[in-house]
């Protein structure tokens, strides 16, 4: 502990500071490896989005990309071009 | 069955529609979810959960003339307007190094995208024909021709031709009249490759009762059967690591749907008349309103 008079670290508390330290040091860089890319891609910039169509039918493929995606809105435009209300 | 002779009925029908169950997922809530790879980094895996508002309000105008006692002409002409909200939460849950360690998943910002369009959808052009006359009833066919009229890039209509058969058959008991269609539609190829609708039976099957000298009640059982419109099925997502739990896939099939009519008509004054009605789905199959209502006005001369 620092003397609050002297100001003077006592040794022994010094080094019993460098050795908590470098197992911080050893225990942070263990946890900075593991999240390494999670931050990366939580920092990485959002993709620019895909153009907007003017037309609605292309509304969910420009904000999902893949195959799933148009599946779906290819199933789910073509119900509501059946006009499900009758 | 028919108007008669120099008959002539106009009138307009408002319909509201919002979605809120496509094959059984909540469409509000994240049910519909998707893998999406490489975004926002190649390599990475997301998962991403949509949310989607939309919504259908439809103003049909309609009229009809008797031709002759036994043949009625007309026309039905939907103005429609859409309201198309979605936005999806991304998680990222793999990157191309595997899946995020301790099972984590990072959410992404949210991305949203929205629309409205509003025009003429695909109006139809009717004809009815009274085969067999009786007292109170007997038995007619219909013919619906639907042209394509409406923008189907922009979900206004279906981007096909089509032409609808149908026998409607009713019969008068007292002060309950039943009445039982069934049909065919007969779809063209579709001008739009994202859309894609085949041929539909079509069953109805229901009573109208009398109420008061003024009012009349309505219960109807309506039931379509689209052919080869296919289904998404929420299933065990492809072995890959850092997948959803589960993904939609397309599957080949008709698509059964089902629901009851409830209606009421008023005759308000001389040979106007407000009808009402709420339409119910019978099922989760396909794209769900929970109820779509109806109000109508209409006039015959």
């Amino acid at each position: 502990m620092t003397d609050i008079q002297t100001l003077r670290v006592p040794w022994r508390s010094v080094r019993t500071a460098i050795r908590v330290g470098r197992r911080r040091t050893v225990g942070g860089a263990l946890v900075l490896a593991l999240l390494a890319p999670t931050l990366a891609a939580a920092q990485a910039p959002t993709p620019a989005p895909t153009p907007v169509g003017s037309q609605l039918i292309g509304l969910l493929p420009s904000l999902i990309g893949g195959d799933v995606a148009n599946d779906f809105n290819t199933a789910m435009v073509s119900q509501l071009s059946a006009y499900p209300g009758g | 069955m028919t108007m008669g002779r120099d008959t002539f009925n106009v009138g307009a029908t408002f319909q509201r529609a919002t979605y809120d169950r496509f094959e059984g997922l909540n469409l509000g809530n994240g049910d519909v979810r998707f893998r999406v790879d490489d975004q926002p980094n190649l390599g990475d895996v997301t998962d991403a959960q949509l949310s989607i508002d939309l919504s259908t309000d439809i103003l049909v105008l309609f009229m009809s003339y008797g031709l002759t006692d036994r043949l009625d002409v007309g026309t039905v002409v939907p103005i429609i307007r859409v309201d198309f909200n979605a936005s999806i939460e991304p998680t990222l849950v793999a990157t191309s190094a595997g899946p995020l360690p301790f099972g984590q998943r990072v959410a992404l910002p949210v991305q949203s995208r929205s629309g409205t369009a509003s025009g003429v959808g695909d109006i139809t052009v009717r004809t009815k024909y009274n085969v067999v006359k009786r007292q109170g009833g007997g038995v007619s066919l219909v013919l619906d021709l639907r042209m394509p009229t409406g923008d189907a890039e922009e979900m206004l209509g279906s981007g096909a031709g089509a032409a609808k058969v149908m026998f409607v058959a009713s019969s008068t008991l007292e002060r309950v009249a039943p009445h039982f269609n069934v049909g065919y539609t007969f779809v063209g190829a579709g001008a739009n490759n994202t859309i894609a609708i085949d041929d539909e039976y079509n069953y109805v099957a229901g009573v109208d009762t009398v109420v008061t000298n003024d009012v009349s009640a309505s219960f109807d059982i309506v039931a379509r059967t689209i052919t080869n419109i296919g289904r998404l099925r929420l299933g065990p997502a492809p072995n890959q690591s850092g997948n959803p739990a589960d993904q939609l896939t397309r599957e080949a099939g008709n698509l059964n749907l089902r629901a009851a009519g409830f209606g009421l008509k008023w005759r308000v004054a001389g040979t106007w008349l407000v009808s009402g009605r709420v339409l119910v789905p019978l099922s989760d199959a396909g794209l769900v309103d929970r109820a779509t209502w109806s109000l109508g006005l209409d006039w015959t001369r």
